[in-house]
């Protein structure tokens, strides 16, 4: 499947790549007026060591005409604060609707600085996780889209005019469009802008870092060929607000609030017998800061695991369902299958395996055929994604930055892997377990070096 | 030869007495093998040669750089043989493709940056001396791949074509790839000089789109500032196409070509479409055309919520003497908050500033 997938996204890479390039990009600057507006929503909680870069780095985004809106999700440290102080911001009267439920919004923001007009905060009362702070940015814009963003997120500086393209090169409404996310850990950035791209030195988040080039640049792509995007990210992704308020927002309670919203809206639109399309481009537009460790990688997957089982519960009438076409009968049965019960089958499959190798019936040769053929699929298709990569864009100096990727990719099914199959169980039976689940704090290491320690939410 | 063949055979045949999984498995590992072979020196090559592709860029923008932003910078109009002299010895030049397509590179880097201050007759006659249109020109006419012809296309656009490149955009002006089509007419649009406008009577394209819109527009902004932008009002009756109706409308309102207003204003009496009317009423009110304020007075109560939004935004524009109490009376009564913002708005639009 992934090998179909390869050839899909490859044909659709090229296209997206030739067409949607400098030349398209320059009519922006020449009809500015025309451009449809765009506003980035970024919540934020206890992130005083990264905002101040992540709000730098929003703002100076280039694009003639889009908002910035930062949403402090009650936070505790310093966050406000800090942007209050750097942006000059002071409160204003805003009549504000709750278009969508969320927590109450407090107070709202604007800079008395001109340079900084184009930012607005909104500071209101935690609400526990991300999709509540989303839904009081979404209450707030006007804009017909919105990117739904993280605030340890650096997004390249034409992200705005590369994602809004397969927007406006439709004939049938996009209503959401995906990019590619890489690992932030150990690149150079320099007042929110990216300098140096570097693969992360830790050995998880370079892991992952290959994982994200895989759904994106591989599944993701090949999936757009044919409509059936699984899912646009929480890191990075633009929404059509409208769309977005009409499915009722995104939902508070979700581990997955980025799958179940891709679901809703896609949902909301077959229901009314609606074409839509959801959009996903090769470029590597969002820099995220991946878990450096294997205790922050575990309450990621667990968050995962947990994220997913509940998009089938909650959404089981889905399954199968021929009313709701690729959504239905495609997309959530892939996912499924190669998703959710993936690592139950594979851990039943060691246990089988464990059972049978004690009990003498394995036949060494053909189990050492199976194996080396799984391995040489995760080997061929990591490398496949490789290229493509460096064929979209040399984002690398070095070939041997591509190379570590390549020799990481290799140790990736022995080192990695399991320890993700362990953690997103755990996450299931967490699910199931109904144990009381928080959001808690974050605390970064920055884009700059600093000494900081790092615990996941 | 034989040996060869008879070796082969004991092989399948060894091959052929193993399970199905078995051989089903070994072919796949095969294949995989290959394909994953085939990555990693795509890999090497594609950073190779990216190296020294980046290599030669560096080369050709240090040596020439300078050189060529002088002579399109110039005030002088120079000939050719300045040119080649200034540009020095191209060697090699003319028998490699790669050669034109860093020179291509060059010149499109410098005209990004110093567009404002090129002298075009300089242009002109250096992209004669490097027969870069002609290169182009060639790649579209002979490119075996769609994907050649569009790359080749889209060069000649950004080298701003002339006639002659209006001659090879014959044949992708009813092309069956969308793309290819879409973007000849917009070339031809720009370049044709006796029927420039030709698509717009037909809607422009079947598949016409926002990306569509952004790029008229800038054709059309282009045509206005030679002074050669006709009434557009003339392709928006009896086209069928409403989407394309409706740019055109608001192109009219933001070329503010004042004399097609009554005629918006018979399309607002007749039309059904909320999106439609929607459009209409706001360019009207960006012409500022006050015959319709009493209509607009009348109609407000039974329209739907988004042409009475686009009313109260056309009223503020206008800003006529009566419209302000007309508005305070709608702020009054409104029981919505979104329409009281926008009513608000439009009232501070009215309002005189001292």
């Amino acid at each position: 499947m992934y090998l179909l997938l390869a050839f899909w996204g490859y044909v659709t890479i090229r296209r997206k790549k030739m067409y949607y390039s400098k030349l398209e990009e320059s009519i922006f600057s020449i009809s500015p007026e025309s451009v449809p507006p765009i506003s980035i929503v970024a919540p934020a909680y206890n992130e005083e060591v990264i905002i101040i870069d992540n709000a730098e780095s929003l703002l100076s985004l280039d694009y003639p005409d889009f908002e910035v809106v930062i949403v402090n999700d009650g936070s505790k440290d310093k966050t406000l604060e800090l942007l209050i102080d750097r942006f000059e911001l002071e409160e204003i009267e805003f009549n504000y609707n709750y278009k969508v439920a969320c927590e109450p919004v407090k107070r709202i923001y604007k800079s008395t600085n001109s340079e900084y007009s184009k930012l607005t905060v909104l500071d209101k009362v935690n609400g526990g996780t991300k999709a509540d702070a989303m839904n009081a940015g979404v209450n707030y814009v006007k804009n017909d889209y919105f990117i739904n963003t993280d605030v340890d997120c650096i997004l390249a500086r034409d992200t705005l005019k590369k994602v809004i393209m397969p927007v406006l090169d439709s004939n049938v409404a996009v209503i959401a469009v995906g990019a590619t996310m890489r690992m932030s850990n150990s690149c150079d950035v320099e007042h929110g802008v990216m300098t140096r791209v570097r693969p992360p030195k830790r050995f998880i988040p370079t892991f992952q870092e290959t994982e994200y080039l895989r759904s994106y640049l591989l599944a993701k792509m090949g999936w757009s060929a044919i409509n059936a995007v699984p899912n646009v990210s929480g890191g990075f992704g633009l929404f059509n607000t409208s769309v977005v308020i009409n499915a009722g927002g995104f939902d508070s309670s979700s581990h997955a609030e980025d799958m179940d919203m891709t679901l809703r809206i896609a949902a909301y639109m077959r229901e009314r017998n609606l074409k839509y399309k959801i959009e996903q481009i090769p470029d590597s537009c969002c820099w995220t800061e991946g878990p450096p460790n294997i205790k922050v990688l575990k309450r990621q997957r667990a968050r995962w695991g947990r994220g997913l089982m509940q998009i089938f519960f909650v959404h089981r009438r889905f399954l199968f369902n021929r009313e709701y076409g690729r959504m239905g009968l495609l997309i959530l049965p892939v996912s499924l299958f190669f998703e959710l019960l993936a690592p139950i089958i594979e851990i039943t499959g060691m246990i089988f395996m464990t059972y049978l190798f004690l009990t003498e019936q394995v036949n060494i040769q053909t189990f050492g055929l199976m194996l080396l053929y799984v391995y040489m699929i995760s080997l061929t298709v990591s490398s496949i994604t490789i290229l493509y990569d460096l064929r979209v864009k040399k984002q690398y100096r070095t070939l041997s930055e591509y190379l570590r990727l390549l020799f990481f990719s290799s140790l990736e099914p022995f080192l990695y892997h399991p320890l993700v199959v362990l953690f997103t169980l755990r996450g299931y039976v967490e699910f199931f377990t109904k144990r009381n689940f928080k959001w808690g704090a974050m605390s970064r290491q920055g884009f700059k070096k600093k000494n900081a320690t790092f615990s996941s939410k | 030869m034989i040996d060869f063949w008879l070796y082969a055979k004991y092989y399948y045949v060894h091959f052929a007495n193993y399970p199905l999984m078995v051989r089903l498995m070994l072919s796949m590992l095969v294949l995989l093998s290959l394909l994953y072979l085939v990555s990693i020196i795509q890999i090497f090559l594609s950073y190779h040669l990216s190296v020294i592709r980046k290599k030669r860029w560096k080369r050709i923008a240090d040596r020439h750089f300078n050189k060529v932003k002088g002579i399109v910078l110039a005030q002088e109009v120079l000939d050719q043989e300045e040119i080649i002299r200034q540009i020095g010895p191209l060697v090699g030049y003319h028998k490699k493709d790669e050669g034109k397509i860093l020179w291509t590179k060059l010149f499109l880097s410098i005209k990004e940056e110093y567009s404002q201050d090129m002298n075009p007759q300089n242009v002109e006659t250096l992209q004669e001396v490097l027969q870069l249109r002609e290169f182009w020109s060639k790649k579209l006419r002979k490119a075996s791949t769609l994907y050649r012809k569009k790359q080749a296309m889209r060069k000649l656009y950004e080298l701003s074509g002339n006639v002659h490149t209006l001659g090879l955009l014959a044949p992708f002006l009813f092309h069956r790839n969308r793309d290819l089509r879409r973007f000849a007419r917009h070339q031809y649009m720009r370049l044709e000089n006796d029927t420039p406008f030709a698509f717009l009577e037909e809607g422009f394209d079947k598949d016409f789109n926002r990306i569509d819109r952004l790029k008229l527009h800038t054709v059309l902004k282009e045509k206005e500032e030679r002074g050669e932008l006709p009434q557009l009002i003339t392709f928006v009756q009896g086209n069928d196409n409403m989407d394309f109706r409706c740019f055109l409308i608001q192109e009219i309102a933001f070329f503010q070509q004042k004399n097609a207003a009554p005629y918006l204003f018979q399309m607002y009496k007749s039309s059904r479409n909320r999106v439609e009317l929607a459009v209409l009423v706001e360019s009207l009110g960006k012409l500022k055309y006050e015959k319709v304020l009493p209509t607009f007075y009348k109609d407000y109560e039974v329209r739907s919520s988004h042409v009475k939004r686009a009313i109260i935004n056309a009223i503020g524009s206008i800003a006529s003497k009566d419209s302000l109490s007309f508005l305070q009376r709608r702020y009054e009564l409104s029981m919505n908050e979104k329409e009281k913002q926008i009513i608000e708005e439009a009232i501070r639009q009215c309002t005189p500033t001292p």
